[in-house]
């Protein structure tokens, strides 16, 4: 695997009770690496824009998310890593 | 982190304005999308993951994965993907990934103890070779066996049968889909004659209320719960109810929670059956028209072995109730008998466990007379701290949801039913209560069994990757069945084996006996996952036994494995997977396997070359072989009938299973895979397409059986994203069984349970079958009763709790994908154990401390956590079997159900102390 540290920018839908959208929109707002881009009240989502290093921390945000009091399902729409941590393609036919 | 600030923000903007644009969500002042998409070549692609069947597309750079979406286009997820969804692409690129084939050698020669050695795959199959003709020289076709999955793709799963049932003559396959959802099987099969569900996904958004029985939707089949979510916020009056034994995820969002006991679904179907009889909710025009009412015998024990003689001396008492159960007082009460009174009943019926005959509606409403409120929720209770009348309401409101004419309703169902000692009663029982309220069939309304694997349903059930099973749910002991396979596979008569073969747990009791000596395990990690493991584990390495294990990573099945071969992964080659909801899906290559790793299907088709006609096809011993024609106990020698269909003896298996002149008409480089590889073909310099010609070759046996798949090109169209069967002149069928929308539904008729099996019964009584002939029931659905029973093993003194297993959110079963990608491992390194803080507390275990559980049968250690996402009531534990460090099923106990032989893993008894 890549050395190069990892760059990647993940986008979630999180839908979240109608009556607690504003509080939790201010919570995640407040969160390192977490950005609100756009909201529904009507049907009570928000679009996150989530930027971490790793994958894992990737699915850490997600679970935290979801942990959250008054979120009723948080879930993944797009994931992109940064092409510049491409490990050279020569050198990935082989990895043992 | 690397990265240019105003690059960085302008991706982040690009990323924010596709998601929104993906679900729905109005952004101003987004940057375009499509940005972010330069020099990305974007593919439609399924889920590797779970039996939901998400679309996903994955977008490669330079021959990488570089970014997952959740496919808009897709109806089942529409977008949308859970945390496992980040995992798509990562799963390909662990640091370990096997590239080589690995051979434990000392020497420079094979040797059980020697060291695993990198070797060609030329070294790989000679060895491979040489270990199965040698125990096949012995113990004929028996002797060796193939595990494979419910994560098999459908070309795979058709390789695999037609080479150990047509080729090799051995029933001896099985996939790890029977510890998912054979209970689920055997119940379609005993209800409505034909397997896989009646209604869809779509019943989500039109129905007003859904059951979860033993289910944890929320972590395992997320992006069905995120439908169910976003369903019950938008409409009105819609309402969730989750059944489950402990606290969980899914509650969060239900409007009612019933914390059950351990086995008590089974009295709790009873009392809502019981209620709608009572009430007059009966949709008697529905019953009488389209439904029968049958019964079985009760005596069937647990699918334990009925022998001692590998027994841990711990385990005798548990193994002892295989062949007498001391009835419980519950169980006298619940069949219907004086409770005062001791009742041994020996367990006769284990052999014949799926008989069944039909009865009258009077017996039925006999039957079911004991499970009044009162009875069932003393019995049921499973939160000690909760009042009982609260409970009480809480079952009434129950009953009354599903016998409410007005309200739609959708249960669903997964582990909590299927891996069951009475898992196909229980399953059984869903179909009463909804044919009962004639809530089945219908749009909105349905008893629909999720299925764990991605493509348990397309390629473990549909091309039948059983002991029992051919493709198109046939059967092996049928002789009408073997003849119509014979005939599309062209081999000659007699070729195909009617006995039954080993469940994949009887393959590893075999182990241990000796009686399978030479294993191929392909797509699952069977050493981690099957219950009872110590035996298995010490099977493997001490007995005289060759066993094959075919993997990405070195899973801990690959620690006992003799020899280990690499594959190619889910985006690496060609695949169609099948999902709970019978929507068939496709994939097509978009990077290459790493090194020499190489696809299932190349492994099955080069390791067929290594068999000549003459090698198999002669007469060959079958122990236990009687049926009909076969009298003899020996599979006959077919050479010179097959010399008259123009077979040579020479000829291998590769030329006749696979590259047959058929085979040569579907050429690769073909225009549906334009600009994609096809790692098979290439391997092997072929010039036709194996996957598509397996897949063709398989959808023969379906159409115009009530199983018809579309042609191989159509899924792979832009404008597709997967078919669900029946596919009929292109059209897809939404709700099978149901005028409207089923073709297969006799003219004119509303509903029609057109499913061919188990359709001619005697009438009976509740104790048994009466002497009449039997009646057809073409047409028909069986209503069934059947009672409570306790489960095979209970807490007593000296094992005091309930352990429960299963998954957890983040990680895929047995956790050898997921845990792979390094960040993972750190991340959630170890399985936990779920318990009630009171339980830790009067064992002195606090959060965070290592706790020593311990079974009949083996004992571990795990962390404590009596917070989190899991609230256990007291009494009961659960440990979830993802993490090879904490090797749960060292514990649990290999009972199964006796009709459809999937183990309980949700129910055995454990005691648990300080480590």
């Amino acid at each position: 695997m890549t050395k190069t540290e990892e760059w990647s920018v993940s986008g979630l839908c999180v839908t979240a009770r109608a009556d607690r959208l504003a509080e939790i929109e201010e919570t995640i707002g407040s969160r390192p690496g977490l950005e609100v881009h756009a909201r529904d009240p009507q049907s009570g989502k928000l679009v996150v824009v989530q930027e971490r290093a790793t994958i894992e921390e990737h699915r850490q945000g997600l679970r935290e998310l979801q942990a959250l009091p008054g979120v009723l399902t948080a879930e993944l729409v797009l994931h992109y890593r940064d092409p510049g941590d491409h490990p050279d393609p020569t050198t990935t036919g082989d990895r043992t | 982190m690397t990265g240019d600030l105003s690059r960085r923000d302008f991706v982040k903007s690009s990323v924010a304005a596709a998601t929104a644009a993906a679900v729905g969500v109005p952004i101003a002042d987004a940057a375009d999308p499509a940005a972010i998409e330069a020099g990305i070549t974007w593919e439609k692609s399924v889920c590797r993951f779970c039996g939901v069947g998400c679309g996903v597309v994955v977008g490669t750079k330079n021959g990488h994965i570089a970014a997952v979406k959740g496919d808009p286009e897709n109806p089942v997820n529409r977008g949308l993907l859970c945390a496992k969804g980040y995992a798509n692409a990562n799963i390909l690129y662990g640091t370990d990934r096997l590239t080589k084939p690995l051979l434990r050698l000392k020497d420079g020669r094979f040797d059980k103890e020697g060291d695993f050695t990198e070797v060609s795959w030329e070294r790989a199959f000679d060895e491979m070779e040489r270990q199965f003709k040698r125990v096949q020289a012995e113990l004929g076709p028996t002797g060796v066996g193939i595990m494979g999955s419910g994560q098999y793709t459908i070309p795979e799963g058709y390789a695999a049968v037609k080479l150990a049932k047509a080729g090799w003559r051995t029933n001896n396959l099985d996939p790890n889909a029977r510890h998912c959802m054979a209970s689920a099987v055997a119940a379609f099969i005993q209800v409505y004659g034909i397997d896989e569900p009646a209604g869809c996904y779509d019943d989500i958004e039109l129905t007003d209320t859904i059951v979860t029985w033993g289910a944890n939707m929320a972590e395992m089949h997320p992006m069905l719960w995120a439908r169910v979510v976003d369903h019950r916020l938008r409409t009105e009056g819609v309402r969730i109810i989750n059944l489950t034994t402990y606290s969980n995820r899914t509650s969060e969002c239900a409007d009612h929670e019933l914390v059950m006991a351990p086995q008590t679904d089974l009295a709790i179907w009873n009392y809502i059956a019981r209620e709608i009889v009572k009430r007059n909710a009966v949709d008697t025009g529905f019953v009488e028209n389209h439904c029968v009412f049958a019964s079985g015998p009760t005596d069937i024990g647990f699918g334990m072995p009925g022998n001692d003689a590998h027994a841990f001396p711990a385990e005798l008492d548990t193994l002892a109730r295989q062949r007498v159960v001391t009835l419980t007082n519950e169980e006298a009460i619940a069949q219907g008998l004086d409770p005062s009174k001791e009742h041994v009943v020996e367990q006769s019926a284990a052999a014949g466990a799926g008989a069944h005959w039909l009865i009258s509606f009077e017996e039925f409403k006999k039957g079911l007379e004991p499970y009044t409120l009162d009875f069932v929720a003393h019995l049921a209770k499973g939160d000690p701290e909760e009042d009982i009348e609260d409970f009480k309401k809480k079952l009434k409101l129950l009953a009354e949801y599903y016998a409410d004419p007005k309200r739609k309703v959708v249960s669903f169902w997964t582990m909590g039913f299927n891996q069951h000692t009475r898992g196909t009663w229980v399953n059984e029982q869903a179909y009463v209560v909804h044919l009962l309220t004639g809530k089945q069939a219908r749009p909105g309304s349905g008893a629909f069994s999720l299925t764990g694997q991605p493509s348990a349903c397309g390629t473990a059930r549909e091309v039948g990757t059983f002991a029992h099973r051919l493709p198109a749910d046939m059967v092996v002991a049928n002789p009408a069945h073997r003849a119509r396979s014979e005939e599309i596979w062209k081999l000659p008569e007699k070729t195909l084996n009617p006995k039954v073969g080993s469940h994949i747990t009887q393959m590893m009791r075999d182990l241990e006996s000796g009686a399978l000596r030479w294993l191929w395990v392909q797509v699952t990690n069977p050493f981690q996952s099957t219950a009872n493991a110590n035996h298995w584990l010490t099977a493997a390495r001490e007995k005289d036994c060759f066993i094959v294990v075919s993997d990405i990573y070195p899973t801990y099945s690959c620690k006992v494995a003799d020899l280990i071969l690499p594959c190619a992964g889910h985006f690496e080659k060609w695949g169609l997977y099948g999902n709970s909801e019978r929507r068939t899906q496709s994939w097509r290559q978009v990077v290459d396997p790493p090194g020499e790793a190489r696809s299932d299907v190349w492994q099955m088709l080069e390791f067929s070359k290594r068999f000549t006609l003459a090698e198999v096809w002669g007469e060959q011993p079958v122990p236990g072989l009687a049926a009909g024609g076969f009298e003899d106990g020996k599979m006959p020698d077919v050479l010179g009938a097959a010399e008259k269909l123009g077979y040579r003896r020479d000829q291998t298996l590769y030329e006749v299973l696979f590259a047959t002149p058929t085979a040569h008409t579907f050429a690769w480089p073909d225009p549906v895979g334009a600009d994609h590889g096809c790692c098979t073909a290439e391997a092997s310099g072929l010039d036709w397409f194996p996957e598509k010609v397996l897949f063709e070759e398989y959808r023969k046996f379906g159409v115009d059986h009530a199983h018809d798949l579309a042609p191989f090109d159509t899924y792979y169209r832009d404008d597709v994203r997967g078919l669900r069967w029946p596919v009929i002149n292109g059209r897809e069928t939404r709700w099978r069984f149901n005028g409207e929308y089923d073709s297969y539904v006799n003219e004119g008729a509303e509903f029609d349970f057109y499913g061919p099996a188990l359709k001619s019964l005697k009438m009976g009584t509740l104790s048994g079958p009466g002497g009449g002939a039997p009646v057809s029931l073409a047409g028909k659905a069986k209503i069934f009763f059947r009672p409570y029973a306790a489960p095979a093993e209970s807490p007593d003194h000296t094992y005091d709790m309930w352990l429960c297993t299963g998954r957890v959110l983040e990680h895929w079963h047995s956790g050898s994908m997921t845990r792979r990608v390094p960040e993972l491992h750190s991340a959630q390194p170890r399985a936990q154990i779920f318990m009630h803080p009171s339980d830790a507390a009067s064992r002195g275990l606090g959060r965070n401390d290592i706790a020593l559980i311990e079974s009949r049968r083996g004992q571990v250690r795990a962390v404590v956590e009596t917070e989190g996402r899991n609230r256990m009531p007291r009494g009961m534990v659960y440990v979830p079997w993802f993490d090879e460090s904490v090797p749960i099923n060292k514990l649990t106990l290999d009972a199964t159900c006796p009709i459809s032989k999937e183990i309980d893993f949700k129910k055995c008894a454990v005691r648990v102390g300080k480590a």
